[in-house]
């Protein structure tokens, strides 16, 4: 009688395992199908790198009418000591700024020096050397960072002269 | 010595305790996937994300744009949506979505360190209208 009363006890037990098992096959299955996190990374860089091409605080602005002429690159304005505050301030992400950053190259493609002829500036330039490392680096996961290249056909306006040109952002985001 | 094929007493309360627990577990389950089937979690998260990287499109469009924001099939009336800074230390700008005592939220870069604050609550649509530098955002009925 004790026999056939232990030899239940332990099939219950299996079968209360058994259930166990199930019952959490069917919650990690359920919440195998919630979404928690949505990858930005690849659009909100395409949407920085253009934002910073189409500034008013690159491209040429017309005086009398305003109009800002996206495509063409006003090269006083590029080589400005002003240039990194005021592009910091129209695109504001905060006093401190841990959301974004960028490299912009600007190439001189009509300079005709026998070498080519670079502009460089930067978007939130410490972020960008804080993070660049972790790019070359090739680090994953929330802390690290990642790159995205964009080129643009431009004209270059020095003064009353246009001249080919070739806009280069690397934009640097860090991961969320 | 009892006969055989008779059931007692304990082995018919130890078969009822069995379906009771399973009749639970059932509950629970089905408790859990309805709980999952409510929660607007990804909603907010969905929204914060598109609101703030639609602010930073408008942003980055030259001269003077407007744009009205409504979603036919995931609706925006259940929310109370927020585009203001995160703290009065930290003057990030974030778009917040709010629903039910939580929330999630976004950050999106303004073209000028201004402090403006709209709080907008159960839209059916959001209207963006850009003049210039200055964005202003209000619900669109």
């Amino acid at each position: 009688m004790n026999k056939i009363a232990s030899m239940d006890t332990i099939l219950n037990l299996f079968r209360l395992f058994f259930l166990i098992i199930v019952f959490f096959s069917v919650v990690s299955l359920a919440r195998a199908f919630i979404v928690e996190k949505i990858d930005l990374f690849e659009i909100e860089s395409k949407l920085l790198n253009y934002r910073i091409a189409f500034s008013d605080k690159i491209s040429y602005v017309d005086s009398d009418t305003g109009r800002t002429y996206v495509g063409i690159i006003d090269l006083a304005k590029f080589t400005s000591d002003d240039f990194a505050k005021n592009l910091l301030n129209s695109i504001y992400y905060g006093k401190i700024n841990s959301e974004a950053s960028a490299k912009i190259v600007l190439k001189d493609l009509d300079a005709n020096q026998g070498y080519d002829v670079f502009y460089e500036k930067f978007y939130n330039k410490e972020l960008y050397d804080e993070k660049k490392v972790l790019v070359e680096a090739k680090l994953t996961g929330a802390g690290a960072a990642k790159r995205l290249d964009t080129s643009f056909y431009v004209l270059i306006k020095d003064k009353d002269y246009f001249r080919r040109g070739m806009l280069n952002v690397e934009a640097i985001l860090p991961n969320r | 010595m009892k006969k055989r094929g008779t059931v007692t007493l304990r082995q018919t309360l130890i078969h009822l305790g069995m379906l009771a627990l399973v009749a639970f577990v059932f509950y629970l389950l089905t408790s859990y996937v309805n709980s999952i089937r409510q929660n607007a979690d990804f909603e907010m998260l969905f929204f914060s994300r598109d609101l703030a990287l639609l602010s930073n499109s408008i942003y980055s469009s030259p001269g003077n744009v407007e744009y009205i924001y409504s979603m036919d099939n995931k609706p925006l009336s259940i929310f109370k949506i927020e585009f203001k800074q995160l703290s009065t230390l930290d003057d990030k700008s974030v778009v917040k979505v709010e629903y039910g005592g939580t929330s999630k939220s976004y950050p999106f870069a303004k073209s000028s360190p201004n402090n403006d604050i709209y709080i907008i609550s159960a839209p059916k649509s959001i209207k963006f209208d850009k003049k210039g530098d200055n964005l202003a955002i209000t619900k669109n009925e």
